[in-house]
């Protein structure tokens, strides 16, 4: 699991690659930590290179989602493969977020 | 660290050799000096004594030499007193002038006049006529005149150059005896002329040496002698020098050493002085280096790199390095530091484990056992925890009007806190079940008070069943949870299309759904969490989904021989890697 955060004006996003699972969960909880410090702004979360998600993932994506409410900031996730579409679905997710 | 070492050596290094070099440098400035000095007076005492010497050698000899001509002048008178005719016989002067050993012979009559004369040129063989020369008609010859009326006149002139070629001549003159006159002797006074030379300054100067290239010069004292005895700095002919002058006589001696001699021997000192403390420093330098690689750098190099090794996390490493009592005292303060650092880890790991223990006992404790099995339905489940404690379980119970639930859930996270997350979602799901008039109002109940006040994010995917035994029908609830299976009684296999409905525990606004299926004698309702189709292998491949299909599509039997096989499908596929999630199972068999 790597996560890339890049900053573009006000809008940050963080790219994650690889697998999210709960081995690694903990340790991306701490990479995710300048994301939660932003949580009043506009952030992105790149999906594109992520291959799969765990529970334990799930619910590091519900806190940063919490975060950003508690702020009145904005979270949008980008660019799911189709198991990750398929997890949003079946969970509920698909309500909870903004995903495009 | 040897670079900083090296640098401060360097510099100390070099200011030693640069203080050295400055006290030799003044040292020997100084002592070069003094030497000059010392050798300066020494030759000018040298000097001053020849000078006097020579000088006093003059006199003694002009004395001399001055009584022996008034004795010759006083014979020669006395001669012509006692044997006037003499003065008219030539060849008795001629043997008198021999052995008077002079060169000339005069007598005059009282008027001054030169009536005899015999004076021999300096050749020594021609002469020379002065026959009626008036002694009055030159200041040298009157000179004499008073011995014309003086009988006891005595006169020895100074030498002084005479004739063409400025021959050193001499006269001496006494009165006549046999008459009023003068009698004269003039010669070539060879002693004294000799003594002059002996006695020339210029001469004394000329052979003198001082030191190598040196000078000593002698000039008339007109009493301005320079700082007398003093060490002044003079130049001569463009050359710095140092020099002393003292007065000497009617003189002033002035000895010169140039600078360049002055401090040859200095700069000789200096210069093997510099090759020698090049090499010496060098020497200190690389053998400090050296030994300070050897003691200490290495040992450094050597404790850093176990120290890497330890902080890599091989705590069985140890330091020894026994090259001084400081290494040996780190060595073993480090081995000791580690050794308590891998006991205090032992036992942290320790209590992690019986953590892990309780967490686990948590889990499984609260999980069903008997598992029923009717004349209509029976049921299987079990639930494999990973290493570290999840939050799977499963549930099942008969409700009061006989229909059979059964519930299979998956807690996000891992640890105690997912434990007690999953013990209260258990106990508050079995209770809203129990107790609601719906299993969808039971559900949405439970979901309101999970989510209220979850602070950690905690949540839970669930999979809700009802059995009613009489007619098949299943009533079901999707929590977020995996779509279950079903195994029909013809052996043919899917997976049902679940409603989506939100996970429990997030949000307090979510609203589920209700789905009836229903179960014809034979069929297999099959339960599962992702632990089973996420099970990675070690190539990080899944179980996958249509794995699982396919495995229960092969397999018949009871609930409880199903469970084992697919269970020991999952092992076989994933091998030796770790599990990572719990597994967890129930399958409903519904009795043909």
């Amino acid at each position: 699991m790597k996560l890339t955060i890049t900053r573009n004006g006000s809008q940050m996003t963080g790219s994650l690659c690889g697998k999210l699972d709960t081995v690694n969960a903990e340790q991306f909880s701490r990479d995710m930590q300048p994301l939660m410090d932003a949580a009043d702004g506009d952030i992105v979360l790149d999906c594109t290179a992520l291959d799969y998600i765990s529970s334990s993932g799930l619910r590091l994506f519900l806190t940063l989602r919490k975060q950003v409410a508690a702020k009145g900031g904005k979270l949008t996730i980008r660019n799911l493969n189709e198991g990750i579409r398929e997890v949003f679905a079946i969970t509920g997710f698909f309500n909870l977020f903004t995903i495009e | 660290m040897k670079k900083l070492f090296q640098k401060w050596l360097f510099v100390f290094v070099s200011s030693a050799f640069f203080i050295t070099f400055i006290i030799s440098w003044l040292l020997h400035s100084h002592l070069a000096r003094q030497s000059a000095e010392e050798l300066l007076r020494a030759n000018l005492v040298e000097v001053a004594s020849r000078v006097r010497g020579t000088s006093r050698n003059l006199d003694t000899v002009i004395e001399i030499s001055n009584h022996t001509a008034l004795a010759k002048a006083r014979a020669f008178a006395r001669i012509v007193a006692e044997n006037p005719g003499i003065l008219e016989d030539k060849p008795k002067l001629h043997r008198l002038i021999k052995e008077l050993d002079v060169d000339e012979l005069h007598a005059s009559d009282a008027t001054g006049i030169l009536t005899t004369s015999l004076a021999y040129n300096p050749d020594g063989k021609s002469l020379n006529d002065y026959n009626g020369f008036d002694m009055a008609s030159t200041d040298q010859s009157a000179a004499f005149l008073e011995a014309i009326t003086n009988p006891d006149f005595a006169l020895v002139q100074e030498p002084q150059p005479n004739g063409i070629l400025g021959r050193l001549f001499q006269y001496a003159g006494v009165a006549r005896i046999d008459q009023p006159g003068i009698i004269q002797i003039g010669y070539h006074p060879a002693r004294i002329e000799e003594a002059m030379k002996v006695a020339d300054v210029n001469a004394i100067a000329a052979t003198t040496r001082i030191g190598h290239h040196g000078t000593l010069t002698i000039t008339p004292n007109d009493g301005s002698c320079p700082a007398e005895g003093k060490v002044f700095t003079s130049e001569i002919n463009g050359a710095e020098g140092l020099s002393v002058a003292i007065p000497c006589e009617q003189y002033i001696l002035t000895a010169t050493l140039p600078q360049e001699e002055l401090y040859l021997s200095r700069n000789a000192v200096i210069r093997i002085l510099i090759i020698g403390n090049l090499v010496l420093f060098a020497v200190i330098f690389l053998l400090v280096s050296r030994l300070l690689q050897n003691v200490v750098i290495t040992g450094i190099y050597s404790v850093n790199d176990k120290l890497g090794k330890i902080a890599d996390g091989n705590l069985n490493e140890k330091v020894e390095i026994n090259t001084t009592t400081e290494f040996v005292d780190l060595s073993y303060g480090i081995n000791t530091t580690v050794n308590a650092l891998k006991h205090a880890i032992e036992n942290e790991a320790k209590r992690i484990d019986a953590e892990l223990e309780m967490g686990r006992t948590i889990q499984t404790s609260v999980l069903p056992t008997d598992f029923p099995d009717t004349a209509k339905y029976s049921i299987a489940a079990m639930m494999n925890p990973a290493r570290e404690v999840g939050g799977d379980f499963y549930d099942f119970f008969t409700l009061e009007d006989g229909r059979q639930v059964a519930i299979i859930a998956d807690v996000s996270g891992k640890g105690i806190t997912a434990a007690l997350f999953m013990m209260n979602a258990k106990a508050l799901i079995k209770e809203m079940v129990l107790a609601g008039s719906s299993l969808r109002k039971a559900v949405t109940l439970a979901n309101e008070k999970l989510s209220a006040n979850n602070q950690a994010n905690m949540f839970l995917t669930a999979f809700f069943a009802v059995l009613a035994p009489a007619t098949g029908t299943l009533t079901c609830v999707n929590a977020g949870h995996n779509p279950p299976l079903l195994k029909r009684a013809d052996g043919s296999c899917e997976f049902i299309k679940v409603q989506p409905g939100i996970v429990l525990g997030i949000t307090d606004m979510a609203t589920y759904t209700e789905q009836t299926l229903t179960l014809h004698p034979g069929d297999y309702f099959c339960l599962y969490t992702d632990g089973v189709t996420e099970a990675m292998n070690s190539r990080d491949e899944q179980y996958s989904d249509p794995r699982l299909l396919e495995t229960l599509r092969k397999i018949c039997g009871s609930p409880a021989e199903l469970l084992q096989a697919i269970r020991a499908d999952v092992a076989a596929f994933v091998g030796e890697a770790p599990q990572s999630d719990d597994i967890t199972m129930l399958i409903l068999h519904y009795k043909p």
